[in-house]
């Protein structure tokens, strides 16, 4: 049998996504129709300085040129890690300036801060902790957009936010349908000034989720077609973006293949990889796309070695990441190896593209920190979604391999 | 035809067969959790990383409910109490799914993937309460039965052994006392 | 280092001292408006049925006092009562009582204090001290054996109470009752202040203001007292200290973090009051827990003396060391007024100490005006949450400034003028306590019926209900029961007169109550409350008493004597016009849930109201009938 039955029925699962979902060329444009459908006409806007710098918050309020439309204020000084002062201060920004709505313009950060901004004015309370956890929300929340300039997080799709609070020391997280944006908007402008190395790191990411979507614990035939279409579009596109950034087409398809790989993980969920990944980057400050493009090779490996289960997903995986010609031509049996090594063969190709790194010494991790990632990897949420338990020295050898 | 003073209002069957087992369930686990502080150094480590006066609570949404307290040096089970607050509350969408649970049809661990259950409050403790759920359980059950609950079982030991026989003495003279 | 000097002072005074056995039975009575004295010989008859401490100073004041005369007259009386285990070295004895009738709800009220006026009072050879008259100019009294010594008082008139005490010396047999710029100001909730322990309720400061009383100053140190059957009492003094270090909530709870321990359960019960109790818990309640603050503050043991719980704590709050605030402080001035900051709170505690003002009330009293500015009913700058003039409001309260006047009135006062009734948290005139009766329905009727106003110390139910989790909290079957039970077993204790925390130690510690557990407890407190009541062992209470008078008491004798108190108090309420419309509560806990309880639950006053009238015997206006004073033997007059 050459093809294995790639789509399987789990005994149960839950989907969701109510975002409507807005691509191509001037698909700005749509904004301030799409507001006023919600019956909203003076948006915030949130983002960060890297974006107000590159000046794609220009696009953004030449949009609303010709309608009635105005922008209420724009936010730009959203930092690195969105924590609960920013959220509040936004929040008072909002009511001062008289806004309805709220539009998030940039990465992860941006967008889980405009999440948390929607949670404050809405429930009319500043102190975020009350909210804490899954399904805590019950009001409708204000209209809420997202237009993504990194192809990569997929936090445009997804329903969790996370959100520091650096007085009680902990990482508040947020997980409600309600915390979806009404609408996101996919323009390759948003996008096409990028610089190749992070490019390469987002897109990296998106196929790390996409991936880990795959042969995660939740997987079902819905999230299953999300996240072949995201692998097969960044197969064909990812080189081609690192090596021409201003090709619209390309960009748009990435950016598409990162909308679609976070509907895919948002709902069946990610593992060891994310898990090691968090906690590098908790440590040692990598960038999450980074650590997760070193991590995604060991991670696999980990698991063909552990679970059959999860090794036959993997060997189906090989059709999605090298193509249907090299999946057919290889035996059943090294499948599982040869996706993993059509993986590393991206990384290596946009190593040397890009200098994307490839290993954790590459990135200022030290061995004398390995350990503590292993023991934080433990205590990270993502784990308990990983298809086979793991213990310290596990966690610790996928680490060090990668190392 | 029927008119339209003949369509009732419907009350469903009260589940009350499954809300016993769970709330025996939930005794045996809390009873459970209280003594595993005491001997079991994994749990006290477990335990000790949590910050003083931690309450966790396991619940079923309309339900049956646990509360456990750390507390005073001790990790303590307060039984099936009505809580209006509590650091990390777990709490199972229906009666039958936790029923389903505690009866090893569906595994914990399958349990969150399935999203039967859902978390109320800070998720940082989660991974270190289930793993205090899968040590307990462990406890409790022999190893071909925590088989269906847990997604790796330890080999049995000695120690173990003993463990065990004290956490059965301690819930036995919990139902007693 | 306090216990070696403490052994110190025994020791000298085991060498020279001439000794009381049992109790001297001599009250000293004061007249301020002629500046005489008499000394009254309490009778044995009256020291059985009125015990010591809160009864025999009510029945004093009974015997002395007419009904419906002006707190602040010259009739009023307030009497000071160490029991007769203060001195005798039982453990957590170190507390006195303090009798008069309250300009705060204009009945009759009780408190209790920790502070070394007693002690001193008691060592002085005296079983009591009645104040009457009122004085011409600002004076204090010196007591000592020999008797009473009236001293000009204008040096220390307008000092805050700590600088006072500090002011009348520091002779280490020495203790003081003092006020501060409150009770001169006569607010209504002003209290009287013995080292840094308050007689907090009701408004004793006030009374002793309206005297011109600033202070009385009692010089100890003449007598030793000791227990008449001393093999006996050593016997069970080795057992109740056994009890109170192998029971978890004295020796480990209160021991280590002092009462704010309690925020874990009544947060997690829903009982912990947040925006003038419309809710029921917070998320940010941990910051004003007992282990949150002994972390951060670097906390030391600061007790009543002699202690043996040791729950008082001193903390270092931003420098300063200050009296870490008990939990119905941060209940009330913490989370009531969503302030959840402990520094703030216990600078807020301090400074209410030295003006001598009742925290419980002064929090109700600024919850209920944060909810009137809220709802526009007055005009201030307080507002839930914010601690921007609470300071000030506080100073102002004391010194009855602008607004402060009439804040010094307390929320009754405020509510009647301005309107709002329904939610000042008060019943009787006295402000609430941080339990919320509706997590806790056993409270409700303790707040409903309680004598002296919403007292959470005259039946601590709640604990039962909320901490030792026992009694289901919202149940009403037998709860009736309970409160009686409890408040006849307090107004005895508070008669010996010992620390109400001791209950736990003594009670719980017993051997059928300890190994019996909490399924089967649960089943007999909760169902068979009848029988529970007959057995629950509160031996060594009443075998204290009788082997240091010599005295024969049993048990129902024990608990007889406390309802003969209870119900003397509420008499002598009665005929202050206390009815049975005034046995109610605020409206906000009959008619409105709390906002985080789904289920929008509320008091189920009436019915419990109704069993708890029948078995205390009173009519339907709520007077005690013919038949049970009769029976108690009390004179009606």
């Amino acid at each position: 049998m050459l093809f294995k039955k790639n789509v399987v029925i789990p005994e149960y699962y839950e989907f969701f996504n109510s975002v409507k979902i807005i691509s191509g060329y001037k698909a700005l444009e749509a904004i301030p129709f799409e507001l006023s459908r919600l019956g909203a006409k003076r948006p915030i806007i949130i983002t960060d300085k890297g974006v107000a710098q590159a000046g794609l918050i220009k696009y953004v309020v030449d949009s609303f040129g010709g309608t009635d439309t105005v922008v209420g204020a724009i936010y730009d000084e959203t930092p690195q890690d969105s924590s609960n002062i920013v959220v509040n201060q936004i929040a008072s920004i909002y009511r001062a300036n008289n806004c309805d709505s709220i539009i998030a313009v940039g990465g992860g950060s941006a967008i889980d801060t405009a999440k948390g901004v929607n949670i404050v004015i809405t429930e009319n309370s500043d102190d975020l902790l009350k909210f804490m956890g899954n399904y805590r929300l019950s009001k409708p929340m204000k209209p809420f957009a997202v237009i993504p300039t990194t192809a990569g997080t997929g936090s445009e799709v997804t329903m969790v936010a996370v959100i520091a609070n650096p007085e009680k020391n902990v990482k508040m997280s947020f997980t409600s349908e309600l915390l979806l944006p009404k609408f996101t908007v996919l323009d390759p402008r948003m996008t096409a000034s990028m610089p190749s190395k992070i490019t390469a790191a987002t897109g990296m990411d998106a196929l790390t989720h996409a991936v880990e979507a795959f042969i995660g614990t939740q997987k079902n035939p819905v999230s299953d077609a999300f996240a072949a279409a995201a692998m097969e579009l960044i197969r064909n596109n990812i080189v081609t973006v690192v090596k021409e950034g201003g090709n619209k087409d390309v960009r748009l398809a990435m950016a598409n293949a990162s909308m679609l790989a976070g509907l895919a993980f948002s709902n069946s969920m990610v593992g060891v990889v994310h898990a090691t990944a968090h906690a590098t980057g908790g440590i040692c400050h990598v960038p999450h796309g980074v650590a997760n493009s070193i991590l995604l090779p060991f991670g696999l490996e980990f698991y063909i070695g552990k679970s059959p289960k999860t090794k036959e997903y993997i060997e189906s995986l090989l059709l999605h990441v090298a193509g249907p010609e090299m999946y057919v031509q290889t035996a059943p049996a090294e499948r599982a190896v040869k996706a993993v090594a059509a993986i590393r063969s991206i990384t290596s190709e946009l190593n040397k593209l890009c200098g994307l790194p490839v290993r954790l010494s590459e990135v200022g991790v030290t061995e004398d920190k390995l350990e503590s990632i292993a023991k934080s990897t433990l205590n990270d949420g993502a784990l308990s979604f990983s298809p086979v338990e793991v213990s310290f020295e596990e966690a610790l050898g996928v680490i060090k391999a990668a190392y | 035809m029927k008119a339209v003073s003949d369509y009732k209002e419907i009350v469903p069957k009260k589940k009350w067969f499954e809300t016993i087992v769970v709330r025996v369930f939930f005794f045996f686990i809390g009873m459970g959790m209280q003594t595993a502080y005491r001997i079991d150094p994994d749990v006290r480590k477990e335990v000790d990383s949590w910050p003083e006066t931690f309450s966790f609570c396991m619940s079923v949404v309309g339900g049956p409910s646990m509360l456990m307290l750390k507390k005073a040096g001790s990790f303590q089970y307060l039984g099936e109490k009505e809580t209006f607050y509590c650091d990390v509350e777990m709490c199972f969408k229906n009666i039958t799914f936790a029923y389903l649970i505690m009866t090893g049809r569906i595994s914990v661990p399958n349990a969150i993937y399935h999203n039967r259950q859902f978390v109320k409050g800070s998720l940082n403790y989660g991974m270190s309460i289930i793993r205090v759920m899968n040590i307990v359980q462990t406890l409790l059950l022999p190893n071909f039965l925590a088989r269906f609950y847990i997604k790796k079982v330890p080999k049995l030991t000695l120690k173990k052994l003993v463990n065990r026989a004290i956490t059965y003495f301690n819930i036995g003279y919990g139902v007693i006392k | 280092m306090g216990e070696a000097k403490e052994k110190e002072v025994s020791n000298v005074k085991e060498k020279n001292l001439p000794e009381i056995i049992g109790s001297s039975n001599k009250v000293l009575e004061v007249d301020l408006t002629t500046r005489t004295s008499t000394v009254y010989q309490v009778t044995d008859e009256e020291r059985r049925m009125y015990l010591g401490g809160k009864g025999l100073g009510l029945k004093l004041i009974y015997d002395r006092m007419p009904a419906k005369i002006d707190p602040f007259g010259k009739d009023n009386i307030i009497a000071f009562m160490p029991g007769v285990l203060m001195g005798t070295g039982a453990p957590c004895s170190g507390r006195f009582s303090a009798v008069t009738k309250s300009p705060l709800t204009g009945i009759m009220d009780h408190a209790s204090c920790g502070g070394p006026f007693g002690m001193s009072l008691k060592t002085a050879g005296w079983d009591g001290l009645l104040v009457k008259g009122i004085s011409e100019t600002p004076v204090y009294l010196v007591i000592t054996s020999s008797g009473v010594e009236f001293k000009d008082a204008s040096h220390l008139w307008g000092k805050d109470a700590f600088e006072t005490q500090d002011l009348l010396g520091k002779n280490k047999n020495a203790g003081a009752a003092v006020i501060g710029q409150a009770g001169e100001n006569k607010v209504l909730f002003a209290n009287i202040v013995s080292g840094k322990r308050f007689l907090g309720r009701g408004g004793m400061g006030a009374v002793m203001g309206s005297k011109n009383l600033k202070a009385i100053y009692a010089i100890g140190g003449a007598y030793k007292i000791v227990a008449r059957e001393k093999e006996k009492f050593d016997k069970i003094k080795k057992l109740a200290t056994k009890r109170i270090n192998a029971n978890s909530v004295t020796s480990d709870m209160l021991r280590k973090f002092g009462t704010d321990n309690l925020v874990t359960y009544t947060n997690i019960a829903g009982i912990m009051p947040v925006h003038n109790f419309t809710s029921g818990s917070s998320e940010n309640a941990y910051k004003l827990s007992g282990e949150y603050i002994s972390e951060n503050f670097n906390t030391k043991h600061h007790t009543c003396k002699p202690c043996t719980i040791l729950c008082g704590k001193t903390g270092k709050f931003n420098g300063k060391d200050l009296s870490v605030p008990e939990y119905e402080t941060v209940g009330v001035m913490g989370s009531n007024l969503e302030i959840f900051d402990p520094v703030l709170i216990a600078e807020w505690n301090d400074l209410c100490g030295r003006f001598g003002m009742d925290t419980i009330s002064m929090g109700g009293t600024l919850a209920w005006v944060m909810e009137a500015g809220e709802k526009g009913l007055v005009k201030t700058n307080l507002k839930f949450g914010s601690p921007e003039g609470v300071a000030e409001a506080i100073e102002d309260t004391a010194y009855g400034r602008g607004f402060g006047q009439e804040m010094g009135k307390g929320s009754r006062a405020l509510s009647q003028k301005y309107g709002g009734e329904d939610f000042a948290i008060q019943v009787k005139g006295m402000e609430m306590a941080a339990y919320d009766p509706r997590g806790s329905y056993g409270v409700g009727l303790n707040y409903a019926v309680a004598n002296r106003g919403a007292c959470h110390l005259s039946s601590t139910v709640m604990a039962q209900e909320n901490f030792v989790h026992v009694l289901d909290p919202y149940s009403t079957i037998g709860k009736h029961v309970w409160v009686k039970f409890f408040e006849d077993f307090y107004c005895a204790m508070n008669s010996l007169h010992t620390c109400t925390f001791t209950s736990f130690a003594y009670i719980l510690e017993n051997p059928l109550t300890k190994y019996s557990g909490l399924f089967y407890l649960k089943l007999v407190m909760g169902y068979l409350y009848p029988l529970a009541t007959k057995i629950a062992d509160i031996s060594i209470y009443h075998k204290f008493w009788s082997t240091i008078t010599g005295m024969k008491m049993s048990r129902s004798d024990f608990l007889r004597a406390g309802e003969r108190i209870h119900i003397l108090e509420r008499y002598m309420n009665t005929r202050e016009g206390i009815t049975v419309k005034d046995d109610t509560l605020p409206g906000r806990m009959l008619k409105e849930g709390r906002k985080n309880d789904p289920k929008g639950r509320v008091v189920p006053l009436e019915k419990m109201l109704k069993n708890y009238y029948r078995i205390r015997s009173y009519d339907e206006n709520g007077k005690p009938t013919e038949g049970i004073m009769k029976k108690l033997s009390i004179a009606v007059h």
